[in-house]
C-alpha cells in the first residue's frame, strides 16, 4: 500500500484550526479518538502524523470534508485566528457569534482557494494598493476622506462620474479581495482583514441591497486606506451607536465622498434647478439611480452639501417613503448587479483552470460555491460572447482561454 | 431475492456525483442504471453532496427549479446499493484521494474503485483522467444511455428528450473523448 504523502505539520495545523472552528478543546477531541490528551497534541503539533481513519473520523467530528484537512499547501495563518479574536471581543449572543464564526471560515476557505487557483494558474496576485494615509486628528475626518476620495479616483482614472461596476474596478484596478456571503448576521455590514500573503480581503453581507454594499465595500476600503487600520482586522456593524471614532467617521466619508464625488453631485443638482427650476423628490430619485446608492445616502449628501435643508432625510422616512416604488414609477432601470460569492477574476481562474483540464466539473463546483450544473453553466457563460454578424444576426462564439493572440515576431 | 441476484450476476461499479446528477437530470435514472448490466454502489459521500437536482417549472415553461434529491428508493429498490471504504488500505487511498480532489465524493468513489476492482462511472473530466491513469475501467453518461436506449428501444422524440433534458438541466455537454460521443450527437442531430 503506497504510504500517504501529507506534511504533519499542516496537517496538524489544519486540524488544529477545524478544531478551533468547531469550538472544541483538545481534551473533547481527545476523548473522542479515545487517546490522551498528549497523544491528540501531538496530531497538532505535527509530532505525530495522523493515520487515515484518524483523519476521516476528525473530519466528520468537525464536520469538515476530509479535503479541508488534507489539502496541500500551508495553510493561511494569519486571516481566520485574528478575526475571531476581534469577534470574540464583540460580545454578542451564541447564535449571532456562530454566523459570525461561519463567515470567517468562509472567508478564511475562499481566500485560501484564490490563493490555490492562483498557484494553480501561475497568475500571481499584482495589486495596486495606495499609500496609507495617516489621520491628522487635529482635522476634521470626513474632510480629510472627501480629499482622500478625490485622490482615489483620480489615481484610477474615475473622474467625477458614478462607479456602476464598483466590486469589478476594486478588484481589478486596485487588487482588493471582495467576497460576499449570505451568511453574516443582518446587522453586520462586512468584515476586513489583511494577510501577508493574500494582501487585502473584504466578506461582505450580500443579504443587504446592492446599494448598501457599495458603501460596505467602499467603507472597508477606508478602512485598508488608513495606516492606523490597514493592517488591523474588523468587523464592521450597518450603524454604530454613539459618537464614531475618527477612523470611523474616515471610512463613512469616504464611502458616500467616492460614490458622490461633491463636484459632480453639486453640478447635478445646478442642473436640474436651472432646467426645471425646482428640486422635487423625483429628481433625488434620479440622482439617486444615477450615483447607484440608496436614497437615504443621497438625500444625506445633497444635505451634507448644503443644496438641501438639513432634516429632509428625516422628513421623507416619517412619509414612508418607498424608493424602490418611486423609481418603479419614473422607469428606472436597473443597474447590473455583481452578486456572485466570488470575485470575478476568482472566476475566471477556475474556469481557465477547468478549460485546462487541472480541474473536473465537482473541483469546480467547489470553487464557484455552487452545484455542478451551474458551476458548468458557468464555463459556458464564461467562455461564451454574443457577436453580431454583418447580415445583423446574432452568433455565440465560443473562446479559447489558452489561445495566444500575440504574433510570432514582435 | 432479486437483489442478491441481481449483485452476484452483475460487474459491480460505483458511481460519482457528476454522473448520478446527468442521470437524474434524464428522468430515466433508474431504467438507465438498470440497462447498464452493472451492480450500481453509492458511496457515502457521494450521497451527500447529491442534494438537488434542477427540473422543469411546470408553473414558468422554460425555467427550471432546484427539487431536493430522494436517492431511497433506489437505495430501497437495490440499484444502488451504499458504500463505504471499509478497511485501512480503503481509508488510505480515500484520503489519498482527498488530497487530490475537492469533493470527498470523487475521492472516496475512485478510492473504492481501485481498492475493490469496480468500474468507475464519472463524467468528470479530471476524475476520468485520474481513473484511466490508474488503470480502472470508465463508463461515462454517454455509453450509459446508449446501453439503455440499446435495451429499451424508446421512440426518438423520447430519446431525444432525454438527452436533451441531461444537457440542459445538468448542462453535461459529451466529451469528443468519451465513448459514444457521436452517437450521442447524432441522436440530437437527427431529431
Amino acid at each position: 500500500m503506497p504510504s500517504l504523502e501529507l506534511d504533519p505539520r499542516v496537517l496538524g495545523q489544519r486540524i488544529s484550526e477545524a478544531r478551533k472552528s468547531r469550538g472544541k478543546t483538545q481534551e473533547e477531541v481527545a476523548e473522542f479518538l479515545g487517546y490522551s490528551r498528549p497523544t491528540y497534541i501531538a496530531i497538532e503539533k505535527g509530532e505525530r502524523t495522523a493515520k487515515p481513519d484518524e483523519i476521516i473520523k476528525l473530519a466528520s467530528f468537525f464536520g469538515r470534508k476530509v479535503n479541508e484537512l488534507v489539502r496541500p499547501g500551508e495553510p493561511v495563518t494569519d486571516l481566520q485566528p485574528h478575526l475571531r479574536a476581534v469577534a470574540d471581543k464583540m460580545k454578542t449572543g451564541d447564535q449571532f457569534q456562530a454566523h459570525l464564526d461561519t463567515a470567517i471560515d468562509q472567508l478564511q476557505a475562499l481566500a485560501e482557494d484564490y490563493l490555490e487557483l492562483e498557484k494553480l494558474m501561475g497568475s500571481p496576485h499584482r495589486p495596486s494598493y495606495p499609500a496609507e494615509v495617516v489621520l491628522n486628528l487635529k482635522l476634521d475626518p470626513t474632510e480629510q476622506a472627501e480629499v482622500v476620495a478625490n485622490q482615489e479616483r483620480n489615481r484610477l482614472g474615475l473622474g467625477d462620474q458614478p462607479v456602476i461596476d464598483l466590486r469589478s474596478t476594486l478588484e481589478w484596478d486596485v487588487g482588493l479581495r471582495i467576497f460576499y456571503t449570505r451568511d453574516l448576521p443582518s446587522s453586520i455590514a462586512g468584515m476586513y482583514a489583511y494577510s501577508a500573503e493574500l494582501g487585502a480581503c473584504i466578506l461582505i453581507n450580500r443579504n443587504h441591497p446592492p446599494e448598501r454594499r457599495r458603501v460596505s465595500m467602499l467603507h472597508e476600503y477606508g478602512h485598508f486606506l488608513l495606516s492606523t487600520d490597514r493592517y488591523k482586522p474588523g468587523i464592521d456593524y450597518l450603524t454604530m451607536p454613539g459618537r464614531k471614532p475618527a477612523n470611523e467617521r474616515f471610512a463613512e466619508a469616504f464611502a458616500l465622498s467616492f460614490l458622490m464625488p461633491a463636484t459632480s453631485v453639486r453640478q447635478k443638482f445646478q442642473d436640474i434647478v436651472a432646467t426645471t427650476g425646482d428640486f422635487q423628490v423625483a429628481d433625488l430619485c434620479r440622482m439617486k439611480h444615477f450615483y447607484f446608492v440608496s436614497l437615504e445616502a443621497m438625500t444625506l449628501r445633497v444635505e451634507q452639501l448644503g443644496l438641501i435643508p438639513k432634516g429632509t432625510w428625516d422628513s421623507l422616512k416619517e412619509s414612508k417613503f418607498a424608493p424602490r416604488k418611486a423609481e418603479a414609477m419614473l422607469g428606472l432601470p436597473s443597474h447590473p448587479v455583481a452578486d456572485e460569492i466570488v470575485p470575478e477574476r476568482y472566476k475566471y481562474l477556475a474556469v481557465h483552470a477547468y478549460e485546462r483540464g487541472i480541474l473536473g466539473d465537482s473541483d469546480l463546483a467547489h470553487y464557484l460555491r455552487c452545484d455542478i450544473a451551474t458551476a458548468r453553466e458557468t464555463v459556458a457563460r464564461t467562455l461564451t460572447s454574443r457577436e453580431v454578424e454583418a447580415s445583423g444576426e446574432e452568433q455565440s462564439l465560443r473562446m479559447n482561454f489558452d489561445t495566444s493572440l500575440l504574433g510570432e515576431t514582435r | 431475492m432479486t437483489r442478491k441476484r441481481r449483485a452476484s450476476a452483475a460487474q459491480p461499479a460505483v458511481i460519482d456525483a457528476c454522473c448520478l446528477i446527468d442521470l437524474l437530470a434524464s428522468g430515466q435514472a433508474e431504467s438507465i442504471l438498470g440497462a447498464t448490466g452493472h451492480a450500481w454502489h453509492l458511496p457515502g459521500s457521494v450521497q451527500a453532496e447529491v442534494q438537488y437536482v434542477r427540473q422543469h417549472d411546470p408553473d414558468n415553461p422554460g425555467s427550471y427549479r432546484n427539487v431536493p434529491v430522494d436517492l431511497t428508493p433506489f437505495v430501497g429498490s437495490g440499484v444502488l446499493t451504499p458504500c463505504q471504504p471499509d478497511d485501512a488500505q480503503e481509508q488510505a487511498r480515500y484520503v489519498h484521494y482527498a488530497t487530490l480532489f475537492r469533493s470527498d465524493g470523487e475521492a472516496m468513489c475512485l478510492a473504492l474503485a481501485e481498492c475493490r476492482r469496480w468500474t468507475v462511472a464519472t463524467d468528470d473530466r479530471r476524475a476520468i483522467l485520474v481513473a484511466r491513469q490508474t488503470g480502472l475501467t470508465v463508463v461515462s453518461c454517454p455509453e450509459m444511455v446508449k446501453a439503455w436506449a440499446d435495451a429499451t428501444r424508446p421512440d426518438a422524440t423520447s430519446l431525444v428528450q432525454v438527452l436533451n433534458d441531461i444537457q440542459t438541466l445538468s448542462q453535461f455537454r459529451p466529451n469528443p473523448k468519451m465513448s459514444d460521443f457521436k452517437w450521442w450527437g447524432n441522436q440530437l442531430g437527427s431529431s
